[in-house]
């Protein structure tokens, strides 16, 4: 890394390991931590901390500002029950990876209305099979991405638990990009503005 | 003369033998009762005892729990009785085509090549065609293991067999050598991999019971029930190969012929098994050895025994992982080294000088 003799680096919280940012810090390398929550305040704090370390405050200020009032505007919210969506990482093996609390997805999918079906545990876990069909989504949310992590709906719910949930009934399953489904930035607006398009949670 | 006492000495064969009997009868006992336990617990709280109550009662099931008992839990159980049955077999008979106490079902290449087979099909599965993909789908890693196991150990064998012999050493050496150029290999697709292919192939490594289909089960049933048949028939030339390989021809044992079906035995039962369910490991050796120290070396009531008790031991080990952490699941390559390694260390233990090899 210090061979492109960078003047600033910019990092996630978490990245590491902690040797080498040491070593970064030691070099004379100046180094800024961004922080990562997902939800709102959490977009515009990356916003304002970036533009800070790039030594433009007032343009990120504005910036700020401008995806603050996007995001109010696209801010999903429904009358009545708020569909159920269960995020799925993958599905590789019968396996079904899906996303409990505190993780994008779980932000992402409260942000656009839609409440997650699983809430019993932290993180991206596998998920035993009855407890799938207890979590009973109305959604399935997945990455839109070449490869296993896309199954075809037919697939998806010849899945045994999988087809018995009220998602099946509808084959209600939404596909978004994954960069822009959780990637919690400049574009978040438009990703809720487009997941609540499909749950059906439009009108904030 | 001396009259000498008549002492009524039991042979120690037939000792044996009864112990052997009683023992297939409680392990077949254990069976039923771990598969009606396992038919009753699960992340949704449905019991038999509902099941039961509700049938008592003039009803039929709703879907929910028919879905539950049939398609969940029903194939599950059947898939965890021949992966561990496939396990066990298959490490008794490697134990003793190697004369080797710590021979594993893997020393054949069949776990490195499968590994390999379905990290490569993690990894590159993505570059395939789409169409192709939606072709093959889910199928894509299991099929990619079970060949990937495959070629190896037809490989292996191929190294190993010169002038129509096959040398268990050469096969064993070799096998480190093709175990380590295929973790190489691994190796470099893990590099390639993404996030969340890293988190399939550790996951697949582990082990796991899940999404067990009937669809799956009428594919690796017949390969496993074929190789758990044949083994039987082994049992005797295995017997004799234990005096080695000389003394086991002078008996009238064809030995290069004993050693192809025992090599293919295994490769066909573990490469089904294991492409079905990932990489569990240890119930391959533990089974064996537990199961010597209660019936002794003789294979014909060793194999049968290793069936069942590999079988109710991954029964266990699937029940243990699919509600100790619910609603998520532990994989169960996990379960059984821990409950594996301890309670073999603990037998080990007790037995030291039985043991002594």
């Amino acid at each position: 890394m210090l061979a492109v003799r960078p003047d600033l680096c910019i990092a996630v919280v978490g990245a590491g390991p902690p040797d080498a940012v040491e070593v970064l810090q030691q070099a004379g390398v100046e180094y800024v931590v961004v922080p990562d929550t997902y939800d709102a305040a959490g977009v515009r704090e990356k916003i304002l901390v970036v533009a800070d370390a790039l030594g433009v405050p007032d343009a990120g200020l504005e910036l700020a500002n401008e995806i603050e009032a996007q995001l109010a505007a696209a801010l999903g919210a429904v009358e009545g029950e708020p569909p159920r969506v269960l995020f799925i990482l993958s599905t590789q093996g019968g396996r079904i990876t899906a996303s409990g609390e505190g993780t994008a997805a779980s932000g992402i999918i409260e942000m656009a209305g839609g409440v997650n079906a699983v809430t019993d545990f932290e993180g991206y876990r596998q998920l035993t099979d009855e407890a799938l069909l207890a979590a009973a989504p109305d959604v399935i949310l997945m990455m839109d991405r070449a490869g296993d992590h896309s199954a075809a709906n037919d697939e998806l719910f010849g899945h045994p638990a999988l087809g018995l949930t009220p998602a099946a009934d509808d084959e209600a399953v939404v596909r978004i990009n994954g960069l822009l489904l959780l990637g919690f930035g400049p574009r978040t607006a438009e990703a809720v503005t487009r997941l609540s398009q499909a749950l059906g949670t439009t009108g904030g | 003369m001396v009259a000498l006492a008549e002492t009524e000495q039991q042979p120690i064969a037939g000792d044996r033998e009864a112990r052997a009997r009683l023992c297939f009868v409680l392990l077949l006992v254990l069976l039923g009762v771990v598969s009606v336990a396992s038919l009753t617990t699960g992340a949704s709280g449905v019991s038999l005892l509902d099941v039961a109550r509700i049938w008592a009662s003039g009803e039929s099931l709703d879907t929910v729990t028919r879905t539950i008992l049939v398609d969940i839990r029903l194939p599950r159980l059947f898939m965890g009785v021949l992966v561990g049955a496939a396990l066990a077999v298959s490490g008794a008979v490697m134990q003793g085509l190697f004369r080797n106490p710590l021979a594993d079902p893997g020393l054949v290449g069949i776990s490195a090549g499968a590994g390999l087979g379905a990290t490569g099909a993690i990894v590159l599965g993505s570059f395939l065609p789409l169409a192709f993909q939606d072709f093959v789908g889910f199928y894509l890693v299991p099929v990619a293991s079970f060949f990937g196991g495959w070629i190896t150990t037809l490989l292996l064998y191929a190294v190993s067999t010169n002038r129509g012999r096959t040398s268990v050493g050469v096969m064993l050496l070799a096998g480190i050598a093709l175990g380590a150029l295929s973790g190489a290999l691994t190796g470099i697709f893990v590099y390639i991999a993404d996030d969340q292919q890293l988190r399939d192939i550790q996951f697949w490594g582990l082990g796991s019971l899940a999404g067990a289909t009937w669809f799956k089960l009428v594919v690796a049933a017949p390969l496993i029930l074929i190789a758990l048949c044949a083994a039987p028939f082994l049992a005797r030339a295995l017997n004799a190969l234990a005096l080695g390989e000389a003394a086991a021809a002078h008996l009238g044992i064809n030995v290069q012929h004993m050693k192809s079906i025992a090599i293919l035995t295994v490769a066909l039962a573990v490469g089904a098994a294991v492409a079905v369910s990932g990489g569990i490991g240890f119930i391959g050796i533990v089974v064996p050895h537990l199961l010597r120290i209660a019936v002794g070396p003789e294979h014909r009531f060793l194999l049968p025994n290793a069936a069942l008790l590999g079988a109710s031991l991954l029964i266990v080990a699937d029940m243990i992982s699919r509600t100790i952490i619910a609603p998520a699941e532990l994989p169960i390559g996990i379960v059984t080294a821990t409950i594996g390694g301890p309670f073999f260390l603990w037998i080990l233990l007790r037995n030291r000088s039985l043991l002594d090899m």
